[in-house]
């Protein structure tokens, strides 16, 4: 902790949907393709700005989130970003030896909390994909590869030997939950397709094939735990394997975002089935209003809550992987072929496409009325 | 950007430490292998030798008069060893080590859309290199006797 370190509520809204605005900025900044087409200029840049606006509107959409933190000047900033021809000094290259444990057999992983040594599976999302990003900004391979170990690590604890899925968290006096919760479980493999779509995208690509690929094994590990668990409603459990559990679309639509993203990263295709079923089903629980329902609590992860800022940026990402994926040619689709989300899907289609535009109405209105 | 700035804004002030200028053994060798021409290339060096690198010695003595919840909080060698870059995290996170570092790449980007620009104090590069510090060096990792324990008690 640094001098004139305060902690803040957790309830300010920038800490509360950081999480959100970084899924936001995934869909624009990522290397999931798009970035690589967007240098080269040209109409490439209408489309992606066109695309901004349509975020920029989205963003309304979620009720907690403060407009200034998404805002015009960040069109502009993206505009610059893909327009300019200057370059930013380098970034500080680490020196040391990232690990002051090396020489011991063990396992590095970096805690999640500050006063303690405590993995949330959380962490997944939130901590590898910046590391492998700052490796490929900076060109510096040893960052990507503690991306891939953070998430090497975290499993060693945190997975679960029998089901294969992943505990909420490691014990610590700071909180406490052994349980195979449904959020962490999307976190870790929407997390392990950021990192994967990177690497993907840079010129570690090639060599370092083998750790996609182990990426891809452990996500799939939770795809496969997690297919045989999904109700007749086409959600998730909170935790996934305790029938005794509330239904959690919030988490459904995250986990649904990652199987078509593995699919458009032409990973593989094992999981738009279970994907179709899980977006169809969280989609018949955004209410007439736009609200995704039937959501965990943000601030209690054992409850069940009515609105969920994580939630609807969830349904979000689910929908702009969904629409690349059908842009895509619908690859490994096996519902119904003009229009998957409906067919033989587990749940009954209430909106599909419709869905994000409808919460973004809504939450255009209630950011208005707040 | 706005993200960007939003994190940049609640950045605690940088410490004196933090603006000291690097021995030229500590300057950054140029990675970089994006085909900019050749003045680019030399304005990166140039600005490479120059640029504010943390400090490698000096900030901890002010953290050991910091906040008392640094006191209370498990201390680790990276923490007590004056020899690790210094970092803090994007923004106040209320000791959620792993919640700023989502920031970090929009942060990345306003660094690249302002060609290195500054805000509040500091430039977007240097607020990254930071909390990747911060990350790397100063929060707490799992260890092997941890490990032992952690895994134990979850079985």
């Amino acid at each position: 902790m640094s001098p004139g370190y305060v902690p803040r509520s957790p309830t300010c809204p920038c800490a509360v949907s950081s999480d959100l605005l970084l899924s936001l900025f995934w869909e624009l900044a990522s290397l999931f393709g798009r970035c690589a087409a967007a240098r080269s200029q040209g109409p490439v840049r209408f489309e992606l700005v066109s695309r901004v606006q349509q975020w920029v509107v989205l963003a309304q959409a979620i009720g907690r989130i403060d407009l200034v933190c998404l805002g015009l000047a960040f069109l502009g900033a993206l505009i610059t970003l893909f327009g300019t021809r200057h370059r930013p000094p380098p970034l500080y290259q680490p020196t040391c030896a990232l690990h002051a444990n090396k020489n011991q057999a063990s396992n590095g992983a970096i805690s999640h909390r500050e006063c303690s040594v405590q993995l949330w599976a959380d962490n997944v999302y939130m901590v590898p994909p910046f590391l492998a990003y700052y490796g490929v900004v900076t060109n510096n391979k040893t960052v990507v590869e503690e991306a891939y170990n953070q998430i090497k690590w975290y499993r060693e604890i945190l997975q679960d030997s029998s089901t294969k899925l992943w505990k909420h968290m490691s014990h610590s006096f700071e909180a406490k939950d052994d349980g195979l919760w449904a959020t962490g479980n999307a976190w870790v493999v929407a997390g392990a397709a950021r990192v994967i779509a990177t690497i993907q995208g840079s010129s570690f690509a090639s060599e370092m094939s083998s750790e996609i690929n182990d990426l891809k094994t452990w996500a799939g590990e939770i795809f496969n735990a997690s297919k045989d668990h999904i109700t007749k409603d086409g959600l998730l459990r909170n935790y996934i394997t305790n029938s005794s559990t509330f239904e959690d679309s919030s988490a459904t639509a995250l986990m649904a975002s990652a199987g078509f993203r593995f699919s458009t990263m032409n990973i593989t295709n094992e999981y738009v089935d279970m994907s179709l079923t899980m977006l169809a089903g969280a989609s018949s629980n955004v209410n007439s209003t736009g609200y995704l329902n039937k959501v965990t609590d943000p601030m209690a992860f054992v409850s069940e809550g009515t609105y969920s800022p994580e939630g609807q940026s969830f349904i979000i990402l689910a929908y702009a992987a969904y629409n690349d994926w059908d842009a895509a040619g619908k690859p490994g689709n096996t519902h119904d072929k003009s229009d998957p989300l409906s067919g033989n899907s587990a749940a009954p289609r209430v909106f599909s496409a419709a869905a994000p535009i409808l919460a973004a109405l809504a939450g255009s209105l209630a950011y208005v009325l707040a | 950007m706005e993200i960007a700035n939003d994190a940049m804004d609640q950045r605690p002030a940088p410490k004196n430490t933090t603006q000291a200028t690097t021995t030229t053994t500590a300057a950054p060798t140029e990675t970089t292998t994006d085909g900019g021409d050749g003045n680019a290339q030399r304005r990166r060096k140039r600005q490479a030798a120059t640029s504010s690198l943390p400090a490698t010695t000096g900030s901890h003595t002010t953290t050991s008069s910091s906040s008392k919840a640094t006191e209370t909080c498990a201390t680790t060698p990276a923490q007590k060893n004056p020899q690790l870059p210094p970092g803090s995290p994007l923004v106040p996170a209320a000791g959620a080590a792993g919640d700023p570092p989502s920031l970090g790449i929009p942060v990345l980007l306003a660094n690249k859309a302002t060609n290195g620009g500054t805000r509040n104090h500091s430039t977007y590069g240097d607020a990254a290199a930071s909390q990747l510090n911060f990350l790397l060096y100063h929060v707490p990792r799992v260890r092997t006797t941890q490990s032992h324990l952690s895994v134990r008690g979850l079985q």
